[in-house]
């Protein structure tokens, strides 16, 4: 490990199984999870460090890390690759009084303190590998060393109605935060945490310290740190971001956010070559269409052959649509095949999944969302539901 | 792999081509919707598990340097072996003539010298195939051969430009020639040769460097043991704007795709990152080969689109290349044309080549 001394490290919490997710988490971790075609959504995190000249990352991995750490490998898609940093993958470990789980976020972060003090660094950086946005995180620390702050918190501002779904902030003029209350029935604020956070080393090194001997902690960040500083009277500032972030916490917003890259004014912009998103992908041929295929309104990737029809639909690597099947407003992720004469409607289906010919998924008008889990093949005696394995 | 080096050829050019080749050697033409010729080559060598590569450069070489980088995409990155970027000679002028320069071959004679390889694996960077090179190897290992040449039986010779062996009933070499008619056994432009074999043949030529290896050749045919190996895979080879085109839209057809690009000896090149194709409501799209990055609303047909292209709508494209970066604007019409990279084509433009000789619009031109 090179010990090289940095001015900011980040933290990369990716342990989530994301359980609301369903089928899609239930082999790899939520930040493993495919989105828009060619990206895993941990994509997003590790590019903005990228973007942001941070080059020291340390993930902190515990749910189903196999797919997860095979992807972030040296970091070097993300060219995090750096000889004076570098992404590592931060996993439980066991000492010589035994090991344990991370048991929150706050002590993902406390286990991992000797981690950060190699770098001997004056902030940390404390993000989620399952947000979609893009951020330069180089403007929120110039914001925080500005304010003199101990801890700032990126936040954004919601709809009234919907505060009491977040963790809420009250600020003063200033920016200043004077209140903190996790999904408040009655919000004085709309500014929400986006689960952001840069710390003033030696403060939080301090607060986790506290935190890890309080046996009555849940050691969460949200629910446990922050109040404690407030509490003591610490500088804590809000860092107000304007551009998209999104948390897609259930199938549905999955589905959605998905779905809103194919409007031609799509609020989340990865088109855009400025604060360009990488990922780590196999190196696939260009994409084949054949002579019968009808395609609109789709997004498609490398490797993949489309042979049918698809409508309003997101392909990502290596797919496949044999003659004469229809895929429409559905979701294909990489290497889902759909042979000849099957119909796909308003579905995800999960990775390397074959839905067979004769089989007809989705209903035309439905409101609910088909989800195939990962590696599964759905032949016509299938009726929904958990599939077996 | 059965010890061998690997050495690509990039040190040469074709009138032919034109303006594809004005700004960069043949090595680095674009193909394929992602490729350039070179990853062809360098790709084979690499999946057949050879790990020191060293290419000699044209002296206009920044487009090659541009691609390979450090190798990194062909897993030449390496502290043992690698990717080896060896100097090609520059004399003020481009090379028309053979593609395996003795003194490109004498300049770089520690990379021959100094290897642990008892074997080198030449090749060119103009022919288009998949093959695992370990057969090649166990040929001229098994014949005892000193240089094996690799070639494909072909029925068509008069069509392509050579050279051509004549072969024993053996498969060694009688010679080597420029033009053949029917049947016959068309070169790769690719070989192996044992390294303590080459360094004699480079010393002994010294003071005749301006000559090609293949000429060197056809000299020691009776002093040496020269045999050769047929390829029974798909060759395409690129040597001006209408084989660029067959090639390419020979890309079109399943079993040729399927064998260049899906077996588990994968065709690397350098990536990019770009974002998935869109494609509008209203675009028709058929039996075309499409890389990423691209938006879609018009009509493209029997062709081949490389990263970054606008197809606008009411746009038409039929039996077309267009490289990176194009962009088709509305109402325009192209049917048997090849467009270079940065190429902007106006609002109601037509424009056609035929099917022998495509258009070929140079890069960044704005018509």
């Amino acid at each position: 490990m090179s010990m090289q001394r940095q001015e900011c490290v980040a933290m990369l919490l990716a342990g989530g199984q994301g359980s609301r997710l369903g089928a899609l988490t239930k082999k790899i971790a939520k930040p493993a999870v495919a989105f828009g075609g060619k990206h895993r959504i941990i994509d997003f995190s590790l590019s903005n460090c990228a973007n942001s000249g941070i080059n020291t990352v340390g993930v902190l991995t515990q749910y189903k890390p196999l797919l997860l750490n095979s992807y972030i490998g040296t970091g070097a898609a993300w060219d995090l690759d750096d000889a004076y940093g570098g992404v590592y993958l931060l996993p439980p470990y066991a000492t010589e009084t035994g090991g344990k789980w991370y048991l929150g976020t706050a002590d993902a972060i406390y286990q991992n303190i000797d981690f950060i003090d190699n770098y001997e660094p004056e902030y940390v950086l404390i993000i989620s590998g399952d947000h979609l946005y893009k951020m330069d995180y180089s403007l929120m620390l110039d914001s925080h060393k500005k304010s003199n702050a101990d801890l700032t918190i990126s936040v954004m501002e919601v709809p009234w109605e919907e505060a009491s779904r977040f963790g809420i902030l009250t600020a003063d003029a200033d920016k200043k935060i004077r209140k903190f209350s996790e999904k408040p029935k009655e919000p004085d604020s709309n500014l929400a945490s986006m689960g952001i956070y840069i710390f003033s080393w030696p403060i939080l090194k301090e607060a986790l310290q506290k935190d890890g001997a309080n046996k009555s902690s849940d050691h969460d960040f949200g629910k446990n740190v922050i109040p404690m500083l407030l509490e003591e009277g610490k500088n804590l500032y809000a860092y107000t971001f304007s551009g998209y972030w999104k948390d897609v916490g259930t199938i549905e917003s999955y589905y959605e956010t998905n779905m809103e890259l194919l409007e031609p004014d799509s609020p989340f912009n990865i088109f855009e070559e400025d604060m360009r998103v990488f990922s780590n992908s196999n190196i696939y041929p260009p994409h084949y269409l054949g002579p019968d295929s009808q395609i609109e309104n789709t997004l498609v990737c490398n490797g993949s052959r489309i042979l049918g029809h698809a409508k309003h639909s997101i392909l990502s690597f290596n797919v496949f649509i044999d003659e004469g099947a229809q895929v429409t407003d559905s979701i294909l992720l990489p290497g889902a095949q759909v042979m000849k004469g099957a119909c796909v409607n308003r579905a995800i289906i999960g990775e390397n999944s074959i839905i067979q010919s004769g089989v007809s998924l989705g209903g035309l008008n439905g409101e609910t969302i088909t989800v195939i889990g990962d590696s599964q093949v759905i032949d016509p005696a299938w009726e929904g539901g958990e599939h077996r394995e | 792999m059965n010890n061998a080096l690997g050495l690509i050829t990039t040190n040469y050019t074709n009138q032919n081509f034109g303006k594809l080749a004005q700004s960069r050697p043949i090595a680095t033409i674009p193909f394929g919707g992602r490729y350039r010729l070179v990853d062809f080559p360098l790709s084979n060598m690499v999946h057949s598990g050879i790990r020191s590569v060293g290419i000699t450069t044209a002296h206009y070489y920044r487009s090659i340097i541009d691609h390979l980088g450090a190798g990194k995409e062909w897993s030449l990155n390496r502290k043992n072996g690698g990717l080896f970027i060896l100097p090609g000679s520059n004399y003020g002028m481009k090379r028309f003539e053979g593609k395996f320069l003795l003194r490109d071959f004498i300049n770089n004679r520690p990379y021959l010298s100094r290897a642990t390889e008892d074997l080198v694996i030449v090749s060119a960077s103009n022919k288009i195939f998949n093959m695992d090179f370990n057969e090649l190897v166990e040929h001229h290992r098994q014949s005892g051969a000193q240089i094996t040449l690799l070639y494909k039986e072909i029925p068509d010779a008069h069509m392509k430009r050579g050279p051509f062996l004549e072969l024993t009933q053996e498969g060694n070499l009688v010679s080597i020639e420029r033009e053949s008619k029917g049947h016959a056994a068309w070169f790769m432009d690719c070989f192996a040769i044992n390294i303590c074999d080459l360094l004699s043949l480079l010393d002994w030529y010294e003071t005749m460097d301006y000559m090609d290896m293949t000429d060197i050749f056809m000299e020691n045919i009776t002093r040496m043991r020269i045999s050769s190996y047929p390829f029974s895979g798909y060759v395409g080879t690129v040597d001006s704007p209408y084989d660029y085109m067959q090639c390419s839209l020979d890309l079109l057809k399943p079993e040729i795709r399927n064998e260049l690009f899906n077996s588990d000896k994968k065709i690397f090149t350098k990536v990019q990152d770009a974002p998935p194709t869109k494609y509008l409501a209203g675009c028709h799209v058929s039996n075309s080969f499409i890389s990423s990055g691209s938006i879609i609303e018009g009509t493209v047909e029997n062709s081949l689109l490389f990263r970054n292209i606008r197809v606008e709508k009411g746009a038409v494209l039929k039996n077309c290349v267009i490289m990176q970066r194009g962009r088709i604007a509305s109402g325009a019409s192209l049917e048997n044309v090849i467009c270079d990279k940065f190429v902007s084509i106006s609002e109601n433009a037509r424009l056609s080549g035929n099917r022998y000789k495509p258009l070929v619009i140079g890069k960044g031109e704005a018509l």
